[in-house]
């Protein structure tokens, strides 16, 4: 016999039903230590960290509650604006140098020329090199007496110039660093983005007399959107999380001209025990990131929305 | 009586992705398994929890001085069979790790502190007043350290730390060089005019020059003193260094760069250091302290001696700064930390401390031994003990790292001659303000 509450009984039966527990039992199981490992090494974290920044604690004794007092510390600090000042501008400069770059090296290696594999290979060697070794070479290079910069300005009877203790060029100096690191990375998405792009599509474009930069303009780019997106978002936050560069090459100097957020929540926590200063600072690093990636994503969901994607 | 996984399953029922939860086998039911990996997750607990060792002590310090310091600990452990004792080395950014360890609940019993770093511990209540204990021990009296020594390790007039050797700034010179340009060595009671004069015979362009310039406040800060300024208020609430006496006595540092050209520019020798340079016989006189001593020792390859710090308007006043053994108030032995303690604090460790040349001595009779004034190189050791008599410890508020820091990172432009001293200036003063503000809320 059928009656209304059929629906709703099957439906609690389902729920209840000792085979689906068993089943439930077993999923739950085989995502336990993923749900696990993420409670406990990011979720507490988390928590924690957004309770220590409305206390004070410099690691001894206790952390003692302090309100909002961190965060209008901040807002009352003018080294916080020069410190968010320089972070975006580095981000900026970071994103817009890596995403040209990365895209004019993958067109580049996507094309049939000698010693490809080779080539790629070694701009993907400063990816999986460390960043100590990167950051001593690079402090060579930049070094204003005996470096190779220094050097091949000096045969056009330029410079020398203090790459690293001016402030005026110390802060690119740590960009080019940064996007000599990780471009070989960014080069290998934009090579996968560049495998889904159609060649029926450039072919006809190709056969319909469209030359190189309007293939490139009207079909390579729109089929790239996805992955410049992509990539656009990943460098942000990378570029927001710099801290090595810093730490390594010139410790936030000179004149503060390097302190980009990262850094100086660091310093904060570990070199001055404010640790309460740091935890304010890494959430509001956190909002100025779901900010971005916010905004990232709405482009990417306009991008797949042009180009007739769900 | 069937399993319960196999009875629970419907006929004809397979799930498409799960595994079935249909085995007869009981060790597979997903109960067993969280059972098994939290055991597992006991024992690894279990496994990785630290044995008791008997006492822990840190230590900063290189190398030789570990080299110095294990045969000590070797020598107390043997007649102390019942105090074994860990030794817990952290060479770089002691500080730091030490309170990583203390917010971890791991304080080392026994920590070698010095005076700068000591107070952000003491005003936090994790080091143990030493007075009692010193003041009941009969064979350690306060009369056996020099008193800047104690006072340096005391905050707001309580003991935390027994001193090990007293630490403070002088004059190195190379002979070598003096001679050859036929100056006369640094006297006592010379003057920082003395010294400029010095140095102006002893400069030949880019080749050699008269003094050394360091950007570290530890080098500059004798200046100020000894003309009677300094960088902090006593009540550590104002920075002062925009104060006229201060002013005048940075400009004094200033002037050996650029209006006595004594000193050498970044942009002559890069970022060479003072004691790389006089090493290099480049340098004839050097603002330094005792722990160039055991490399000068070894590397030098000419004459070199000390003299004191040329006297300002106010004198030849340096620093007494001192390091020293504290005890955790978490230690669960204090009886047996303090044995260790009087141990190295007294006159047979500090002697082999001494004549390793890395320090001198807090302990007046070790420092008048030969273990200190004899041993070889410099000649003129005592000028390190003539100088307690006018030094002062250096003034250390909370935040004295972050300001530590803003003035090396800050004061560049000004000691390049790219920008004038009091505009690089202001804003780190403001800067170092609010930082003391801070301190005080």
């Amino acid at each position: 016999m059928s009656s209304p509450h059929q629906g709703g009984n099957r439906s609690r039966g389902a729920g209840t039903h000792p085979a689906r527990v068993g089943e439930a039992a077993w999923g739950a199981l085989l995502v336990a230590p993923a749900v696990l490992g993420l409670g406990l090494l990011v979720g507490l974290p988390t928590l924690g960290s957004l309770f220590l920044s409305f206390t004070s604690w410099d690691l001894l004794g206790l952390p003692h509650w302090v309100g909002l007092s961190n965060y209008v510390d901040l807002a009352g600090d003018p080294l916080f604006y020069q410190v968010m000042g320089q972070t975006f501008a580095f981000v900026a400069l970071y994103v817009a140098l890596d995403l040209v770059l990365a895209l004019g090296l993958a067109l580049a290696l996507d094309q049939p020329v000698r010693g490809r594999a080779l080539l790629r290979t070694a701009y993907f060697l400063p990816v999986v090199s460390s960043m100590v070794v990167g950051a001593i070479l690079w402090s060579w290079i930049f070094d204003p007496h005996t470096g190779a910069l220094n050097a091949l300005l000096a045969l056009v009877h330029l410079g020398p110039v203090r790459w690293l203790t001016d402030a005026r060029v110390a802060l690119p100096a740590l960009v080019v660093v940064s996007v000599w690191k990780n471009l070989g990375y960014d080069m290998l998405l934009f090579l996968a983005g560049l495998q889904t792009v159609s060649q029926d599509q450039l072919e006809a474009a190709r056969v319909d007399g469209a030359n190189a930069v309007q293939r490139f303009r009207f079909i390579t780019l729109p089929g790239l959107g996805p992955t410049l997106v992509l990539v656009g978002m990943m460098a942000t936050i990378r570029a927001f999380q710099t801290f090595d560069t810093v730490y390594l090459m010139t410790e936030g100097g000179p004149h503060r001209a390097t302190t980009l957020v990262g850094f100086w929540l660091f310093q904060n926590a570990f070199t001055y025990f404010k640790l309460g200063k740091a935890a304010a600072l890494a959430y509001v690093l956190f909002a100025c990131l779901v900010g971005l990636s916010a905004l990232q994503w709405a482009a990417r969901r306009r991008l797949a929305h042009q180009e007739g994607r769900p | 009586m069937p399993l319960a996984g196999a009875a629970l399953v419907p006929h004809g029922y397979m799930p498409c992705v799960c595994p079935p939860p249909r085995s007869a086998n009981r060790t597979s039911s997903p109960w067993t398994w969280l059972g098994v990996a939290a055991c597992s997750c006991a024992i690894v607990a279990g496994c990785a929890a630290p044995a008791h060792r008997g006492l822990t002590f840190s230590t900063w310090g290189s190398i030789d001085e570990i080299e110095t310091l294990k045969p000590l600990l070797a020598e107390f452990e043997k007649s102390n069979p019942d105090v074994p004792v860990e030794l817990v080395h952290i060479p770089d950014e002691y500080p730091h790790k030490v309170r990583l360890m203390a917010a971890a609940r791991h304080m080392p019993d026994v920590l070698f502190m010095e005076n700068q770093t000591l107070p952000g511990f003491a005003r936090r209540g994790v080091l143990r007043d030493l007075g009692p204990l010193l003041a009941k021990d009969a064979g350690l009296k306060r009369q056996d350290f020099f008193k800047p020594t104690l006072d340096a390790l005391s905050w707001q007039g309580t003991l935390y730390a027994i001193p090990r050797d007293l630490s403070n700034i002088v004059v190195f010179y190379n002979q070598d060089l003096f001679d050859r340009d036929h100056v006369p060595y640094p006297a006592s009671g010379w003057t920082y005019e003395d010294m400029v004069a010095k140095g102006q015979r002893l400069t030949h362009e880019d080749q050699q020059w008269g003094m050394g310039f360091a950007p570290y406040p530890i080098y500059w800060l004798p200046y100020l003193w000894s003309d009677g300024a300094d960088m902090l208020d006593p009540t550590l609430s104002r920075c002062t260094l925009m104060d006229p006496p201060a002013l005048a006595a940075l400009h004094r540092y200033l002037d050996l760069r650029e209006r006595y050209h004594i000193a050498p520019t970044e942009a002559q020798v890069g970022n060479a250091r003072m004691s790389q340079l006089f090493a290099e016989g480049k340098l004839a006189m050097m603002v330094g302290g005792r722990w160039v001593v055991p490399g000068f020792r070894k590397k030098l390859g000419f004459r070199w001696d000390v003299a004191a710090f040329p006297r300002g308007k106010a004198g030849s006043i340096v620093d007494a700064d001192a390091s020293g053994w504290a005890m955790a108030t978490t230690c669960r032995e204090p009886a047996k930390a303090w044995r260790l303690i009087r141990f190295l604090a007294g006159r047979h460790a500090c002697e082999v401390f001494t004549r390793s040349g890395l320090i001198v001595p807090a302990r007046p009779d070790v420092a008048h031994s030969p273990a200190f004034l004899g041993g070889g190189a410099p000649a003129h050791s005592r000028v390190f003990l003539d100088a307690i008599a006018t030094s002062r410890p250096t003034l250390t508020p909370p935040s004295y790292d972050e300001m530590v820091y803003e003035l090396i990172d800050g004061l560049p432009p000004a000691w390049n001659g790219d920008r004038p001293l009091e505009a690089t200036l202001r804003p780190i003063v403001h800067r170092i303000d609010a930082l003391l503000r801070e301190d005080h809320r």
